[in-house]
């Protein structure tokens, strides 16, 4: 659901104010690029499509509806760019070689705080999220981290609600299963 | 941690972006703002150079200059 205090945000940008897109940056970068972590796991291809999603944002703000969600929008945004990014690297040679780069998880927590249960926790949570299929991840993310309503993050994917719901029930299932695993490699460590 | 509860995940934090992707980000952003922002025949014209004509430059130049390569080892072959 969107939120009315945005409405001046989304004229201002509509008329092209910079400190208007300052304040919708300030507002949302630490999420999309949290966003864009989670599905890429590497941060050198999050921050190439964080750039990207913002650079869109700024090129499409004269164009922008009144009614615009700027969550949903930007959320969109990046996770096309990622969809697309996607696609052409399966062309790139150079990722064959980062493959298993790739597919390790990406644990953002320092050593300090990883002493703490709550840390190992999150660290844990982080693994078994990064382990997850494409499809999966992007689901739980919206939804679970990101708090997007249900009938918000369909509409963001560009499924129907119903799918939405499928594809949130098997990715939950997913989550029990790596959440599993993680804990039983973390137990016989 | 529950799986099944999915504000459990709501915990994750968000991430920072550091102060040079910061800086390097707004101002690619300010840069489209204020390019989007000017005369249509501008935007028009930015468009049209960076996207139509200078690859279009690029891929004559490109195919001219291994016309004229081919060309010239055929004719040492001769």
């Amino acid at each position: 659901m969107r939120d009315p205090s945005e409405k001046p945000l989304v004229d201002a940008l509509r008329r092209g104010d910079e400190a208007a897109f300052d304040a919708v940056y300030g507002r949302y970068r630490a999420r999309v690029l949290g966003f864009l972590l989670r599905l890429s796991g590497r941060r050198d291809v999050a921050e190439d499509l964080f750039q990207e999603t913002w650079v869109k944002l700024a090129r499409h703000a004269p164009r922008l509806q009144e009614d615009t969600d700027l969550a949903a929008w930007l959320f969109r945004v990046a996770r096309n760019a990622w969809v697309s990014h996607r696609r052409w690297s399966m062309l790139d040679v150079s990722r064959l070689l980062s493959l298993e780069e790739e597919s390790l998880p990406t644990p953002r927590t320092s050593d300090a705080e990883a002493r703490t249960d709550a840390a190992r926790a999150v660290a844990r949570l982080e693994r078994a999220i990064a382990s997850l299929p494409a499809g999966s991840r992007e689901v739980l993310v919206l939804v679970g981290v990101e708090g997007f309503e249900q009938e918000a993050a369909a509409a963001v994917l560009g499924i129907s609600y119903e799918a939405l719901r499928q594809r949130l029930a098997r990715a939950r299932a997913q989550l029990a299963e790596r959440l599993a695993m993680v804990e039983t490699k973390e137990a016989l460590a | 941690m529950n799986p099944d509860d999915l504000r459990s995940l709501s915990q994750l934090p968000g991430e920072q972006p550091s102060a040079e992707l910061d800086r390097r980000v707004r101002r690619a952003a300010h840069a489209e703002l204020s390019l989007a922002m000017g005369p249509r025949w501008r935007v028009i014209g930015t468009l049209a150079w960076t996207r139509v004509a200078l690859p279009a430059g690029i891929a004559v130049t490109v195919v001219g200059y291994l016309h004229w390569a081919f060309v010239a080892a055929n004719a040492l072959y001769r």
